[in-house]
């Protein structure tokens, strides 16, 4: 399986991280910047704004962290919150500068990439967040197009179970997904 | 927040379901919006392109960046746009590299000495999460016997699952959890192993995301069966762990899992 094999933070981070403790800013930027800087790459295709919005969530992140209640919400849900903002940041103020290009020279607009591609890279992260057996079941089903009677077969795992993780993994994402979502 | 009914949305969801089913005439708004939630999920994950491409990392300079804004933070004073905090000496170091903290306030003992030392300690989970990426879990679900004999005197089995060595991938045993007539939960291990001169064998319960755990005690060869605290619930923490924990007097998770199941509950 090629997903990459991060785990999410341990829930005391986010504690240590609100109250300010020295180092909990970097051990988040160990966690999470991989996650928020392929996002923006895949987003805004181009590296050098990646850094810029990485470095602008990070930033405010640390700056805003009063406003974070660790028992209420997800540290992880909550940053990618503010990376999702700034990407969008970035795509909007990209696309006033290309109508103020636009309106000098005839420049046909590059359509390259944009909010969708962060979310796929999101997808994949919650998708190996969900810890086996669940991750490999749904990238079998999904990023490989495995049935569920196949994923039995090479699982050797009862078909009734194999659809009940894929129901509790759907519940698990969805969940994830709102946590940054409703911070959006 | 998940619910009982979301098990029910979420196979409403999977078979293509729409907002109309005649299932779902009934729904209250607020489980139509989690059925719409979860229907969008699963739409996501329809059209997810390919398997995941490994993340990148971003290049040193963006953590200098990052430490160069928060320090400038700090000597300007800069108060406003965001709900601002002093960064004061709590700016973070250098990766890798200490940082002495002159202006820091000093550290209490106790919990927050027993925090220090264990953020020293390697995070358990990077250790457990790259093994369990290779285990595939043959975990039996006997919901069934739970429901047929509530009468039965005797020790119920409420789950089971087949243990597996976290280094030969090879099955090790099984991990059985009893429900005692008084309602009481036993863990039962049933496992071989050497007990080790420098470290001692630990028995956890860890949830699904690996984020959350609780110790059961130490497996010796006279203790195996381990009682499960009153109102813990264990269908929240279904993987069981054995671990190896050297004799540091640190209480969190060594790292060092060797075998693992999970209980189908």
């Amino acid at each position: 399986m090629a997903l990459p094999s991060d785990a999410p933070p341990e829930p005391t981070l986010a504690h240590d991280f609100v109250a300010g403790v020295d180092g909990a800013l970097e051990e988040l930027y160990r966690d999470l910047s991989p996650l928020v800087y392929s996002m923006a790459v895949r987003a805004l295709g181009s590296t050098a704004d990646a850094e810029d919005v990485t470095q602008q969530t990070f930033v405010s992140a640390w700056r805003s962290r009063e406003g974070f209640d660790p028992d209420k919400g997800e540290l992880r849900g909550w940053v990618v919150g503010i990376a999702r903002r700034r990407i969008a940041d970035a795509l909007e103020s990209r696309t006033r500068e290309r109508r103020r290009l636009q309106a000098v020279a005839d420049v046909a607009p590059a359509e390259e990439s944009g909010p969708d591609d962060a979310e796929s890279v999101l997808l994949a992260y919650e998708v190996n967040a969900l810890g086996d057996p669940r991750r490999t079941i749904v990238a079998l089903a999904y990023f490989e197009g495995a049935t569920h009677e196949q994923i039995s077969e090479r699982l050797n795992m009862p078909l009734g179970t194999v659809k009940s993780h894929i129901r509790r993994a759907l519940i698990t994402l969805r969940d994830r997904w709102e946590v940054s979502d409703v911070a959006s | 927040m998940s619910h009982p009914d979301d098990e029910f949305l979420a196979e409403l969801a999977l078979n293509g379901a729409d907002p109309s089913d005649p299932a779902l005439a009934e729904a209250t708004p607020e489980q139509r919006a989690r059925f719409d939630a979860l229907r969008a999920m699963a739409a996501r994950l329809e059209n997810a392109d390919s398997p995941a491409e490994p993340l990148l990392t971003p290049p040193a300079r963006v953590w200098d960046a990052i430490v160069a804004e928060l320090e400038a933070d700090d000597s300007t004073d800069t108060s406003g746009d965001e709900a601002r905090a002093s960064v004061g000496a709590a700016a973070p170091a250098e990766p890798g590299t200490a940082q002495p903290s002159t202006a820091q306030p000093p550290r209490a003992t106790g919990a927050d000495e027993l925090a220090a030392r264990r953020s020293r300690r390697q995070p358990w989970w990077t250790v457990g999460a790259a093994a369990a990426a290779g285990v595939v879990i043959g975990g039996v679900g006997v919901g069934a016997v739970l429901m047929s004999s509530e009468d039965d005197a005797d020790l119920r089995v409420v789950a089971q699952t087949t243990l597996t060595d976290l280094a030969s991938e090879a099955g090790a045993g099984e991990a059985i959890l009893e429900a005692r007539p008084d309602g009481t939960q036993v863990l039962v291990i049933d496992t071989e192993f050497e007990e080790l001169d420098d470290a001692y064998l630990e028995v956890w319960l860890i949830d699904e995301s690996i984020e959350g755990m609780v110790s059961l005690g130490h497996l010796t060869s006279t203790t195996n069966e381990f009682v499960i605290p009153a109102g813990f619930d264990v269908a929240a923490f279904p993987i069981v762990d054995i671990s190896v924990e050297p004799l540091d007097g640190v209480p969190t998770h060594s790292g060092a899992s060797v075998t693992r199941g999970v209980l189908e509950l």
